[in-house]
């Protein structure tokens, strides 16, 4: 019963792509110029190169279609259920995952359908290549079996009418139409379907009564007539009118031949798996911290630590522009809405030459385009914050959805902070907003116009010092906000070229206050652009270009303590107050250039280069990277890389008057090495990484003259080990378990011994687990286990008598650890359907047992008396979603 | 301020530094019971006055005569405090334990057990003093090893005797600029319920503020004791007004910039409790006058003889961006106290 599309564009659409194609080309040449421009030129010098020469790539087609089974008790609904799946040269579809799930047990069961299909392989001239490919996955209603009792004329008054059987004849263009879907209903629903057989024949038994028919088949149109039985009939005749090739295309799915990884190891999860594990209020974006290689942050403060790196080594990619935070306040909620994502994409190392500056990890977010198909949307309460999203199809072609989301904490914080305090509260307050507009006049081009912003605010004002720390007064607060208008424009010009460029601007503000003692406001407008080509040379070797320009106005007005190195120093030197104001425009280009060559049909080999250009400290680098992958059998890859990564020092860090101008840039060595393993059956995959990290000319604070220099080296080394359970598989179950056996030291002085990371976790174990019980009903728990995190014990303190106040004496740094955390999370969620609307109720519990997890230690006045600072208690969140 | 108040204060400062707005939700997990700073728990050293012979200043000249006079709370009738100082030229840039800042020769020491301790007198040199003190407390014997990992140890007197170490940057007298004043408190800038609060411990004088502890309870059915409203006056013509550059040189220099300095009050109570540990007098030309309450110990919680009560009162001149500025002087006030 599902409907069955021909995956192969059609020639006429093909016409209207190139048509549309310059059109678009020609405003987009306006608005693009400084990038376009040497777009085009790189355009023309493929040409000249003979790209045009090149084997075209056909996209896979179905071969065995789909048998969809409606799960129990939902027969008569129609449900599409949006897929994501590999085709492999087998023609065998693999890594099936949900990207538009409807619920009820539909997603497992398209799922399923979807891995019996089998498809002609996508094939570059007639060799057969794997290919990604989107399936929609149709469910239509199933007519209610039809039980023939018989019928006396003692009937009562209640009992059935009596049924005519009624024939009828479909027919096509071409004569009698083979299986075509008819169903039959009235006020009361489907009370009959048939399906016609090679004649075109149909029959069906009803009553007398008015009904409506509606009749569907492959390429073409359905249609729907009224039927009235009153008395006998004679056999009913229906033509069914073929779809254009217009027609054809839009409800086609789309076939993206997708490349080989670019990185050594990419971790992929879909929205639908995301906003399911418990502990994480059903945001996806908070997930990527239960994955391997993540660390976790003390009182979840919701930075990324990725495989023992500093939080500043990595960066998160929204639709391909940097963003400056992930979370709100405490990690509690990410700024983004998990409706609107389509993917997460983590790479903890080892990534593309695509991404620079950075020498942790990446995380690319991607939201996926508003649907088309009427008015959608949904509304979330809880306790904590409000949310919603509304999405909507213009047309076919465009498509708009806009989400927001505002907490309340501030309508009862001042209840839970005790009297006496504050003299002033204002907020917390945090909220973000999405508008994302998504147009696609061709089948080869997608316009996306992106606005997006959040904010965190919290200031409080005290009127007289409080504690034993007398700088403790005056108003104390932060903002945090950023604000981004992104447009990005891809175009396909054939199966083996295409062009994506991204241009976004924005407003970064940090404003922070401890009193009298700190003063930090920084305003940025980051300018950031991409333009990048990828062209299929020729089968087996495909080759990317990119310019990935930054440019970040800063201004900063800075007043506090000299800044010392931001790890691994807990000693606060007394090397007086420092008062920066200043204004610079720190402008970063780079351009890359990658190569992905396959070999013996199983080794993929990316090589690539790139090299950046640090205007603020003047410095060049170039940064050779490589990554492979070898298919040892369907089921099993080995993969691994080596590169180099580059990162400029932090803006305090080389800024005039405060830091050391003539740094360079911190260098880093990734090499990685690692295999997948799945068992296709089970729905089971397994992943076990290994990598080795080398950092050098890290930033460090000199101890003898304070100055910050390049003389801090660092390693990190561990193993990762990941296994899922899919959507799909035989247990109606998905899930995950994660580990990570690690070290990260740091070195930070040529004469000093190693010494702990900051955040060195040794052992990080995560196991998450949602069960569907059916009816409605979702249950879910995950555990984490991590090792504390390291941190220098205070061994005595002294009295300064210029303030009156102690400070401490620190011991070998990070010579301490605190105790194992461990924190367990259940979810529970009951949905209820009402026609369209699905209304879910959802308990979510971080911290079951309210364990203490000790994240940091008090002390008094003199540090002679000390106590634990406990890590988050349990925090239920219970909430009401609707979902239309 | 209360025990209770520092908690919460300890519970704010956590909810600030973690980051974690969700912090708030662990309130009563993070608490800590600690002994407020403002309470006199032993004998310490809490500041230095420094005076220069023939100046009011607070930062000496090469061959200046500079007296060292140690602040110093201590309960009524507490035993001698014993102590080792030691003052050597050179600055500590790096801070606190710059006891190794204290590596050469030291220009003057003192040793011995006292109370109050005897001031310390030495001639400056042309850099930068490092003073550093150690201290014992109840009768016990001090020794002090700067580079020890535990740098000062305490041996005989009473049981639970507790070491201290303090120690203080003295800047030379800029050359750029005017030096720094000396504060000094002013005997009617302390009020007690209103009245004026004149020196002295002998409560048998009528001019000593008397307070009568009853059988008070509070809204939980606590005992508690009675209230009373400390102030603390201060005028404009008793602050210097100072050029202020940028607490660090900048290029090209910046214009100095008219200030009036800010002064800060460190408050001890022996017993009772005190609304706050700090009270501050802003560097505006009519600071807000000040109120702090003090609540004397419940009656059940008064200690057998105890009649009076001393509160400490440090005073330091500021300048709120850069920090301390070198004045520093203490006075001692006595609430006498009686059961009802």
């Amino acid at each position: 019963m599902a409907l069955r599309r021909p995956l192969a564009p059609s020639s006429s659409s093909s016409r209207d792509a190139r048509r549309l194609d310059v059109r678009s080309c020609s405003w987009l040449l306006t608005l693009l110029a400084m990038l376009f421009v040497p777009a085009v030129s790189a355009a023309q010098t493929a040409s000249d190169a003979g790209v045009t020469t090149r084997v075209a790539a056909t996209p896979p087609s179905v071969s065995v279609p789909p048998t969809p089974v409606h799960p129990a008790g939902f027969e008569t609904e129609e449900r599409i259920v949006g897929l994501s799946l590999v085709v492999g040269v087998d023609g065998v579809p693999r890594e099936v995952t949900v990207i538009t799930p409807v619920g009820d047990g539909f997603d497992a069961q398209a799922i399923a359908a979807a891995e019996a299909m089998r498809f002609e392989p996508a094939r570059r001239g007639e060799t057969p290549i794997a290919a990604r490919i989107r399936y929609d996955m149709v469910f239509r209603p199933v007519a209610p079996a039809v039980v023939d009792e018989p019928v006396t004329e003692e009937s009562s008054p209640d009992a059935a009418p009596l049924e005519r059987s009624i024939a009828g004849r479909v027919t096509g263009a071409d004569g009698a139409l083979a299986g075509v879907t008819l169903t039959v209903s009235s006020e009361d629903g489907v009370v009959a379907a048939a399906e016609t057989d090679a004649e075109g024949r149909f029959t069906v038994a009803l009553a007398d009564g008015s009904y409506r028919v509606t009749l569907r088949a492959d390429l073409h149109r359905t249609l729907d007539r009224e039927l009235v039985v009153d008395g006998d009939l004679a056999t009913l005749a229906y033509t069914l009118v073929p779809v254009d090739d217009d027609e054809l295309l839009s409800f086609s799915a789309r076939a993206v031949v997708e490349p080989p990884p670019r990185d050594a190891t990419r971790r992929t999860l879909s929205r639908e798996v995301l906003t399911r594990i418990p502990g994480t209020r059903g945001d996806a974006l908070r997930v990527v911290e239960l994955l391997p290689g993540v660390g976790r942050p003390p009182f979840g403060a919701g930075f990324l630590i990725v495989r023992g790196a500093a939080p500043g080594d990595s960066e998160v990619f929204l639709n391909g522009s940097s963003v400056p935070l992930l979370y709100h306040f405490g990690g509690l909620t990410s700024f983004f809405n998990s409706s609107l994502l389509e993917r997460i994409d983590f790479v903890p190392g080892n990534f593309s030459v695509r991404y620079g500056r950075r020498i942790g990890g990446i995380l690319e977010v991607d939201p996926r385009d508003p649907r088309t198909d009427g008015v959608h949307g949904y509304a979330d309460v809880n306790l904590l914050d409000a949310s919603f999203a509304v999405e909507a199809g213009i047309n076919e072609n465009f498509s708009i959805a806009i989400a927001a989301r505002r907490s309340y904490i501030d309508f009862f914080f001042n209840e839970i902070v005790p009297d006496g305090i504050f003299n002033i509260v204002a907020a917390p307050v945090y909220y973000d907003y999405q508008l994302l507009a998504s147009w696609r006049p061709t089948a080869a081009d997608r316009v996306r116009f992106f606005l997006y912003g959040s904010s965190d605010e919290l200031s409080l004002v005290f009127g007289q010092p409080s504690g034993p720390n007398p700088n403790i007064r005056g108003s104390f607060g932060f903002v945090t906000q950023f604000h981004r208008a992104q447009l990005s424009y891809r175009h396909v010009f054939s199966p083996s070229l295409e062009q994506e460029t991204m241009v976004s601007f924005g407003w970064n503000q940090v404003q922070f206050g401890i009193g009298d003692t700190a003063r930090l406001e920084l305003s940025t407008l980051p300018f950031q652009a991409r333009s990048e080509w990828r062209a299929q040379l020729v089968p087996n070797v495909r080759l990317i270009g990119g310019l990935d320009i930054g440019a970040y106005p800063t201004s900063i007005s800075f007043r506090g303590a000299r800044p010392a190195q931001s790890e691994g120093r807990p000693t606060q030197a007394s090397q007086g107050v420092v008062e920066v104001d200043q204004s610079a425009t720190a402008y970063r280009p780079a351009v890359y250039l990658e190569s992905n060559v396959t070999m013996f049909d199983r080794l993929d080999a990316v090589v690539g280069v790139r090299t950046d250009f640090f205007r603020d400290i003047q410095r060049w680098t170039v940064d050779p990277r490589m990554t492979f992958r070898y298919r040892v059998m369907p089921e099993l890859n080995i993969r691994g890389g080596a590169g180099v990564f580059s990162q400029a020092p932090e803006f305090q860090e080389s800024a005039p008057n405060v830091g050391n101008p003539n740094l360079r840039p911190i260098r880093a060595l990734h090499f990685g090495l690692g295999t997948d393993l799945r068992f296709q059956p089970q729905g089971v995959s397994v992943t076990v990484d290994g990598f080795y990290k080398h950092i050098e000319d890290r930033v460090v604070t000199d101890s003898s003259t304070g100055q910050f220099v390049n003389q801090g080296l660092g390693r990190i080394y561990g193993l990762e080990v990941g296994a899922r359970l899919e959507p799909g598989g035989p247990l109606p179950l998905i899930g995950f378990l994660s580990y990570t056996l690690m070290r990260s030291e740091r070195q930070d002085a040529p004469d000093q011994a190693w010494r702990l990371f900051d955040y060195d976790q040794t052992h990080i174990f995560t196991l998450s687990l949602v069960w569907t019980i059916g009816d409605g009903w979702e249950a879910g728990a995950t555990l984490r286990l991590v090792s504390g995190n390291p941190y220098t014990p205070i061994t005595g303190s002294v009295n300064d008598l210029s303030t009156g106040t102690y400070r401490p004496i620190y011991g070998a740094v990070n010579s301490a650890r605190n105790p194992l955390f461990n924190r367990l999370d259940v979810r529970v969620q009951k949905q209820f359907v009402i026609g369209d609307f699905r209304l879910s109720v959802y308990l979510d519990v971080q911290n079951v047992f309210n364990s203490t997890n000790r994240e940091g230690t008090a002390y008094s006045y003199d540090y002679s008396q000390t106590s634990d600072i406990g890590g988050l208690p349990i925090i239920p969140s219970l909430g009401l979603r609707g979902e239309l | 301020m209360s025990p209770r108040g520092e908690t919460r204060a300890t519970v704010a400062r956590a909810l600030l530094s973690g980051g974690a707005l969700c912090a708030a939700a662990s309130l009563t997990a993070c608490a800590a019971d600690f002994q407020p700073v403002s309470f006199v728990d032993r004998s310490r050293v809490v500041g230095v006055r420094v005076s220069v012979d023939g100046a009011d200043t607070t930062e000496p000249d090469t061959g200046d005569e500079v007296t060292l006079a140690w602040g110093v709370i201590e309960q009524p009738g507490a035993t001698r405090l014993s102590h080792i100082a030691i003052v050597c030229a050179g600055g500590a840039s790096t801070g606190a334990m710059a006891a190794g800042g204290c590596s050469g020769t030291p220009i003057a020491t003192s040793g011995f057990v006292s109370s109050p301790l005897a001031p310390l007198t030495f001639t400056m040199p042309a850099t930068d003093v490092t003073l550093l003190i150690a201290t014992c407390d109840r009768g016990a014997s001090v020794a002090l090893d700067p580079r020890a990992s535990t740098p000062v140890t305490c041996s005989g007197g009473e049981t639970g005797a507790r070491s201290d170490l303090a120690y203080l940057l003295l800047r030379h007298a800029p050359t750029d600029r005017d030096a720094n004043l000396a504060v000094t408190w002013h005997a009617d800038s302390l009020r007690f319920g209103g009245a004026p609060w004149p020196e002295g411990d002998d409560c048998t004088a009528s001019e000593l503020p008397h307070v009568t502890v009853g059988e008070r309870v509070d809204a939980m059915g606590d005992p508690t004791g009675e209230e009373v409203v400390i102030g603390i006056v201060w005028d404009e013509g008793e602050r210097e007004r100072y050029a202020r550059y940028r607490c660090t040189p900048t290029t090209p220099p910046t214009a100095p910039e008219d200030e009036i300095e800010s002064l800060e009050v460190s408050h001890y109570v022996t017993a009772g409790e005190l609304e706050r540990a700090y009270s501050f007098i802003e560097g505006t030309a009519t600071p807000s006058p000040l109120e702090l309450t003090w609540t004397s110990p419940p009656r059940a919680e008064l200690a057998p003889g105890v009649t009076r009560v001393d509160v400490f009162f440090s005073l330091r001149d500021v300048d709120p961006n850069c920090g301390t500025r070198g004045g520093y002087d203490l006075v001692r006030r006595t609430i006498c106290v009686s059961p009802r």
